[in-house]
């Protein structure tokens, strides 16, 4: 024993001498696992993975209703989504009826903005803003890839393996423990940091294109960051503090040199709505 | 093995020709199955690649480099090995075969925060014999008249399974850890039955049932350290701790000079004394010069054993080199070599009722086919060896012993 005690503690010491700074290791990697083509299949498992989240998301809050405010959402989300890279899908939006401060997006185009964070808006560009964001989780397939969503397998290879092993009850497991985390992602352990940002900076460019005002997702965390509360609890423990979006969401807009006097916030449209569900 | 006991047991040597070291498992090697689809595939040198679930085996700190959310394989294999013992009894030949059939691994890994998880179940030895065999002559004995038959019977079923969580995480950048504590459980059940006809038509009979357990953990705390790119270093150190162990024996003879032919003895016997293993210590290193190709080498280390009940066990040193190749996207073969060393003293002809000597040697081949999110493997391995024993009890006799084994395999993994 006296040998191995010895080589475990050259081992030992000789580590921070020589140590790699092995951040990426992706030379690990092999070539069976390189990241394959995206086929159809991936995206209706993408749409049936997020239609499970959005129906969780339904159970857990029940939807608003008010047909009005519903189509409103619905055409203010639709304008941006003309413009969105991922002509694949269709987008569903939809209000959630909680006094929560939130909005929320299921992988495969389901958004949802909470009646508690459409209250404390003031204009049409401001939940334009939001949805962009949303979007913007969505097309970057943040919890995609996160969590790896992608079509089972169909092969006859893949068929024999299950055989040997048994695979298909993993596979249902493994497809409700994945929505499980997807969940968590939402309420409890938020998207990565850098997913955040480049979902807020992507909203800057997305609402100026559609002719929104690119400030209008800015204006409403400001309005947020003075009302820090109990409706915000969510949103706060899940994103980045909004003294950091905000200068984020300013260096995005001047970066693209955007002339906001062009852009419209459609106030009075919103407000014209909002008279109809209050 | 087990006829040593038996001999203590009876207090006399009854016979010539009872065997002395008719082990009831492998005890002698403690490389008798390689674990893990591409693992076998590379002959075992894994200690340093470790990147699926069979890192769980051979060093857990591996895992941590595992791609996918989640991870599981499992390995169907089938073995065969056989034993053969020259000029045992008047010039004939004993020879020993043995089978398998089972699944030897099954794993998962699963992220869960900062760390990866992991289950896994192996079964790192396992043998199954059933053989009956008769020598006709004429063979001198100690009874006052040679032997005109001699059947031996005997079956023998002997596994060794652990099952147990793993946990691993990274250290540093360069550096992870890992630890998987497995449930140690062995169970075997031996009959060996003899019958010895004499030339003035007296016979000897000996029937022997032996029923082992034993049970214990196995923890493997493993590290992973990452020197320079595309190098990696394993280290791992494990031990089998028995906490718990029953051996249950009954012997019935029917002694040649019994004094009516219907006296027979029996003698039932208990023991409850632990086994001792060695520390195992695994070094390997993995060397990953492109996505396409990977080459490793291992050398484990059992530290020598005194255990004057089971029999001591002398220091070995086994080492594996393997290698894979990926053809293209869907298609990898795998290639091996390793050493499986006896753990036992060399043969002293001054002493009786030692046990064999037999050093092995194998290769083993593998090849993959890659989908989307599974792969199967088909592979198998060669072991051959030759070595010295002392197969009759009580005679400083020493026989040539050639063993000889192969295995194949069949397995399937999910990334999900």
């Amino acid at each position: 024993m006296r040998k191995i005690n010895l080589l475990v503690l050259l081992l030992a010491f000789s580590l921070p001498a020589a140590a790699y700074a092995a951040d990426d290791q992706a030379w690990r990697q092999r070539i069976s696992v390189a990241a394959p083509e995206v086929t159809n299949d991936d995206v209706t498992e993408e749409i049936r993975f997020g239609r499970e989240v959005a129906a969780r998301l339904i159970g857990r809050f029940g939807l608003y209703s008010s047909d009005p405010l519903t189509k409103y959402v619905n055409l203010v989300g639709q304008s941006l989504a003309a413009y969105s890279n991922r002509p694949e899908l269709k987008y569903h939006f939809a209000v959630l009826n909680t006094s929560e401060i939130n909005a929320y997006a299921a992988p495969g185009g389901y958004i949802f903005i909470t009646k508690g964070a459409i209250d404390k808006m003031q204009d049409e560009s401001e939940i334009a803003g939001v949805i962009a964001h949303e979007m913007g989780h969505i097309n970057g397939k943040h919890v995609v890839k996160e969590l790896d969503i992608k079509a089972t397998d169909g092969s006859a290879v893949s068929g024999l393996a299950r055989l040997i092993g048994g695979g298909t009850e993993s596979a249902r497991l493994a497809f409700s423990k994945a929505v499980d985390k997807a969940m968590d992602t939402l309420f409890t352990s938020g998207y990565k940091r850098e997913d955040e940002i480049q979902a807020d900076k992507g909203t800057v460019m997305f609402c100026a294109v559609a002719g929104y005002d690119p400030s209008g997702l800015t204006r409403y965390f400001e309005r947020l960051s003075a009302a820090k509360g109990r409706s915000t609890e969510v949103l706060d423990r899940t994103h980045p503090a909004y003294n950091t979006r905000i200068i984020l969401l300013k260096e995005a807009k001047t970066a693209a040199a955007i002339d906001s006097a062009a852009l419209k916030t459609y106030k009075d449209r919103f407000t014209e709505v909002m008279k109809s569900v209050k | 093995m087990f006829l040593r006991a038996f001999s203590a047991g009876m207090a006399i040597v009854f016979i010539l020709f009872l065997m002395s070291s008719v082990s009831t498992a492998d005890e002698y090697h403690y490389n008798n199955m390689l674990i893990g689809d591409r693992a076998t595939g590379m002959g075992g040198a894994y200690t340093g690649v470790s990147d699926d679930p069979s890192g769980l085996y051979y060093n857990p700190a591996g895992i941590v480099y595992t791609t996918g959310r989640n991870l599981s394989a499992s390995v169907n294999a089938y073995y065969n090995t056989s034993k053969e013992y020259k000029n045992v009894i008047g010039g004939n030949g004993w020879e020993r075969k043995a089978t398998a059939v089972l699944p030897n691994f099954f794993g998962i890994v699963q992220p869960l925060g900062k760390y990866k998880f992991g289950f896994s179940y192996a079964v790192p030895d396992s043998i199954k014999e059933d053989q009956d065999q008769t020598f006709w002559g004429s063979f001198p004995t100690t009874l006052g008249s040679p032997a005109t038959r001699y059947t031996i019977n005997f079956n023998n079923e002997d596994n060794t399974y652990l099952i147990g969580p793993s946990i691993a995480g990274e250290l540093a950048n360069s550096l992870s850890a890992g630890l998987t504590l497995y449930l140690y459980h062995r169970s075997s059940q031996s009959i060996l039955n003899q019958l010895i006809v004499l030339q003035d038509g007296r016979f000897e009979w000996t029937n022997q049932y032996i029923e082992k357990v034993e049970r214990g953990y196995k923890p493997v705390l493993g590290f992973m350290w990452t020197p320079a790119e595309k190098l990696s270093i394993g280290l791992s150190l494990a031990k089998i701790i028995v906490y718990s162990a029953s051996v249950m024996s009954q012997s019935i003879l029917k002694d040649a000079n019994a004094a009516t032919p219907n006296d027979f003895t029996i003698v039932d016997t208990g023991s409850s004394m632990r086994k001792k293993y060695p520390y195992e210590l695994r070094v390997g290193a993995g060397y990953f010069p492109s996505s396409s190709l990977l080459m490793s080498a291992d050398g484990a280390y059992y530290t020598k054993v005194t255990d004057p009940v089971n029999g001591d066990r002398v220091s070995v040193l086994n080492l594996a080199v393997g290698t894979e190749y990926y053809l293209n996207r869907s298609w990898a073969v795998r290639g091996g070599l390793y050493s499986d060393m006896a753990n036992t003293p060399k043969l002293d002809p001054t002493r009786t009722n030692q046990d064999e000597k037999i050093d092995l040697y194998g290769m083993s081949l593998g090849i993959s086919n890659f989908s989307r999110n599974t792969s199967i493997t088909l592979g198998g391995s060669l072991t051959m060896g030759s070595g010295k024993a002392q197969i009759l009890s009580g005679s400083t006799e020493i026989q040539n012993v050639d063993q000889a084994g192969w295995m194949i395999f069949l397995s399937s993994s999910y990334a999900y």
